[in-house]
């Protein structure tokens, strides 16, 4: 395949009757889905879309994103799903650096749509709703009428492998999301592994559980469309209750699971998994952050007909770079799980300081090099330079490499394993979070003297608290309600701290920093003190 | 009945500010779509309210509805607790 919008083409002309999407009782066959995003890709070049344009995404989990998703590619443009439960400033924030011209909504979307005009205005971007008519005194440039007129013969796309796919963005430092550029060829090496490696058949049900902001989905969608399987969209709000996630599991007979771990752990701490349990499945795989062995035991004592993958990769490297069968149940539940050997066309390097290969079993910083390497962050050359630097191996200018910021040593039997990080990313149900990111917005917020972010081991299914330390400015007094409702104008839920702490001075190292260290064992022995 | 809705509802708000740092607004709070109930908060929840309102509130038996705004989960309680409480 060239790009990805041709896996389902494939699938339309071959099966146009078989299931691409079951969500909600119904079913949306390949042939029914080609032809909306050829209505989609037409109505995106009539309000003006033209090619290696961004479109932005404001729908909510469901086919119709997933819809939306194919025919931006069939417009030759890329796209970026927009979370709905972020706050509208940070939406902003992204559109403004994506310049749409054309942004898809729904009425779901229309509550966020309209605090975006009230509060910045949207511009001159062009705005199509698609399931219905356009809600009242909102920008409206397209309905679902004008979706349904389009014709739904096939469309001639001109992008080629090496155009962006989608822009997803992730946490960044300085308080301002980062946008990964990925690729159709990104994605389609991965895929293609993936379909070889897990033997994934048109038989296959495939779980869809990961937001379409996150990468994972990614595999989720194209992996499912390659192989001609059936997805199943997993309604997020199932996450919540573990027996109703797991119900979702039986009922729709899923035969491969993808998640993150937390997802599976709250499955687990709930005992909502029986002995033989989904007699359908057939391979789980997760990604997004070490699974403890714990958990995984857990499971793979219930599940002994299931074949168990850890998939490792920072979205920079697209869904995952390495694997790891597991061979049998963790025996020493305090090992962590490897994340293994590379994946075709990828290669892991540990490298010490001066990027020279680490000794077996030394710790040095995790690097990535290959097929998955996005081409950079969007627009921003200085951060794409600093993460993705030349091979030093090399000679070719071209062949670059990525510092994923992990830490990892190579075991005895040549397999990976992580270790830590080489900064204060944490990764919190999945959610990769920069530390650095809320403490920007903490100190934009100008009502304290000072803050630091710190996140603590507690004993939720979390694993990480994020916790906060501040010092408030003289005759102001501020209550953690007040932080955090401040801080939810600005940042999604998953980064709000759910730990405060009131000091005079925040604790001091010698060159007069703030003392992260000594500020985590504070909150540590709170969290240990079990107050 | 009413009354004690509305008390239960004044309670529930404030194991949101204890627990959570969150001062609920209104009563139309969607807690879902906002992300204030999400699925670690979930657990810490229903077990403050199973200890504070002296309730069973089983998972299984719980609905995601049942979580949408703070007078649906103060009628969920309700349906719990004896009425003379």
């Amino acid at each position: 395949m060239k790009r990805l919008q041709d896996y389902v083409s494939a699938q339309a002309e071959r099966r146009a009757e078989a299931p691409a999407i079951a969500w909600k009782g119904e079913r949306l066959s390949y042939g029914a889905l080609e032809q909306r995003a050829n209505r989609l890709a037409r109505l995106l070049a009539g309000l003006g879309a033209q090619r290696r344009d961004r479109i932005a995404l404001l729908l909510p989990k469901s086919p119709l994103a997933i819809t939306a998703m194919v025919g931006t590619l069939k417009a030759d443009c890329a796209y970026t799903p927009v979370d709905l439960k972020n706050p509208a400033p940070r939406v902003a924030q992204i559109l403004a650096a994506l310049e749409s011209r054309v942004l898809l909504a729904c009425r779901e979307a229309a509550p966020l749509v309209e605090q975006l005009v009230r509060e910045n205005g949207l511009g001159p971007v062009r705005v199509a709703w698609l399931d219905g008519t356009p809600p009242p005194g909102l920008p409206a440039h397209a309905s679902l009428a004008d979706f349904e007129a389009c014709s739904a013969d096939s469309v001639a796309s001109a992008n080629r492998a090496g155009d962006v796919a989608h822009i997803l963005f992730t946490s960044g430092s300085t308080g301002v999301p980062k946008g990964v550029l990925i690729t159709h060829a990104n994605v389609i090496a991965f895929v293609e592994w993936a379909r070889a490696h897990f033997d994934i058949q048109p038989s296959d049900r495939c779980s869809g559980h990961s937001p379409l902001h996150f990468d994972l989905s990614t595999f989720d969608t194209y992996g499912s469309f390659a192989a001609g399987a059936e997805l199943y969209p997993v309604p997020v709000e199932l996450n919540l209750l573990p027996h109703k996630l797991a119900q979702f599991m039986r009922d729709a007979a899923l035969t491969q699971w993808f998640s993150v771990p937390s997802a599976l752990n709250h499955m687990a701490k709930a005992g909502v998994i029986g002995e033989h349990d989904f007699p359908s499945l057939r391979r789980l795989l997760w990604c997004g952050e070490a699974w403890h062995a714990a958990g995984l035991a857990h499971w793979m004592r219930r599940l002994p007909h299931v074949r168990f993958t850890n998939l490792y990769g920072p979205t920079e490297a697209t869904i995952a770079s390495s694997w790891y069968d597991v061979p049998g149940i963790p025996q020493d539940e305090t090992k962590p799980v490897p994340i293994g050997r590379p994946c075709d066309g990828e290669e892991l390097l540990v490298l010490d300081e001066a990027l020279r290969p680490s000794a077996p079993g030394e710790t040095g910083d995790l690097y990535i090099r290959g097929v998955g390497l996005s081409p950079g962050y969007w627009r921003d050359p200085a951060k794409t330079a600093a993460a993705f630097i030349p091979n030093p191996f090399s000679d070719d200018p071209d062949d670059r490499i990525y510092r994923t910021g992990d830490l990892a040593r190579v075991s005895e039997g040549g397999e990976i394993v992580l270790v830590g990080r080489a900064d204060t990313q944490i990764k919190s149900r999945g959610y990769r979070i920069e530390l650095g990111e809320i403490e920007a917005v903490l100190h934009t917020l100008g009502t304290l003297e000072e803050s630091a972010v710190v996140a603590v081991d507690s004993a939720g299914i979390d694993g990480l608290a994020i916790a906060c330390g501040y010092a408030t400015r003289a005759g102001v007094a501020t209550e953690p309600a007040d932080l955090r409702a401040l801080l939810a104008a600005r940042l999604p839920a998953y980064m709000l701290p759910s730990r405060w702490r009131r000091f005079d001075r925040l604790p001091l190292n010698a060159n007069g920093k703030v003392d992260r260290k000594a500020l985590k064992e504070i909150f540590a022995a709170t969290e240990a003190s079990g107050k | 009945m009413l009354e004690r809705l509305e008390r239960l509802q004044r309670e529930i708000a404030i194991i949101f500010v204890e627990r959570f740092d969150t001062r609920i607004t209104s009563h139309d709070v969607d807690l879902l779509e906002t992300g204030l109930v999400d699925s670690v908060k979930i657990v810490e929840l229903v077990l403050e309210l199973e200890q504070r309102f002296g309730v069973s509130l089983p998972f299984e038996e719980l609905e995601i509805e049942d979580f949408r705004t703070v007078p649906r989960l103060a009628e969920r309680i309700a349906r719990t607790t004896p009425a003379a409480g």
